[in-house]
């Protein structure tokens, strides 16, 4: 079973991360900011073992830039576990997804240890908006050439139904 | 195992329930939904262990 350890996750992270009644990773910023995270399981790729990456947060007021070591954290425990990938997809429901693929490259771009992990991204249109998709995988993960081949031959075909 | 998705129609299905995950997590974990009823719903999260 594929599963994260809250203890671990505590010892890096900036903020206490607990879980809550949902089943989802919950935190609240020094500014009292709730923040719930999840990693649901996807079968786009792969039958099982590549999550989707999900946050949300209601109130939007500035930045603080200790969420991403939280986020960073909670990733590094993902990584840890046995799942297979991690699935990003941009958020586009008010049409800055382009700015919020910039900033995931940022981020990873500045990741200590990103040479360790393959970044596999793809801009797809899907009914008439472009999405931004990234996977994440270990490049030592011995399914990552099967992965890699679901992902590009999965996209191509969604590419494909739409032209 | 890797997905068998041969047709186009498939696809835009499968990666139409990817684009509608996270909004459904979202509206689930506002409604303060436990994590069976997410299940229920067809979104399994990864285990959590304290």
């Amino acid at each position: 079973m594929d599963l994260i350890s809250l203890s671990a996750v505590n010892t890096k992270s900036p903020y206490k991360i607990d879980s809550d009644s949902s089943g989802s990773f919950f935190f609240v910023t020094e500014k009292g900011r709730p923040y719930h995270v999840a990693f649901i399981e996807d079968p786009l790729f792969y039958e099982h073992g590549i999550y989707q990456y999900c946050l949300d947060t209601e109130v939007h007021a500035g930045a603080d830039s200790h969420v991403h070591e939280v986020v960073v954290a909670l990733m590094e425990e993902f990584f840890n576990s046995s799942a297979k990938g991690l699935l990003y997809i941009c958020d586009s429901m008010d049409g800055r997804q382009a700015a919020r693929n910039r900033l995931f490259n940022r981020w990873f771009n500045a990741y200590p240890h990103r040479d360790e992990y393959r970044l596999l991204q793809r801009e797809v249109p899907y009914e008439g908006v472009l999405q931004y998709v990234s996977l994440i995988v270990r490049k030592d993960h011995p399914e990552l050439k099967p992965i890699t081949e679901s992902f590009d031959r999965v996209l191509s075909n969604l590419e494909y139904a739409y032209k | 195992m890797e997905t068998a998705i041969n047709t186009p129609k498939d696809i835009r299905k499968m990666f139409g329930n990817t684009m509608s995950m996270r909004k459904r997590w979202t509206a689930a974990v506002r409604q303060n939904a436990t994590r069976k009823e997410m299940e229920k719903m067809g979104i399994k999260q990864i285990a959590i262990v304290k």
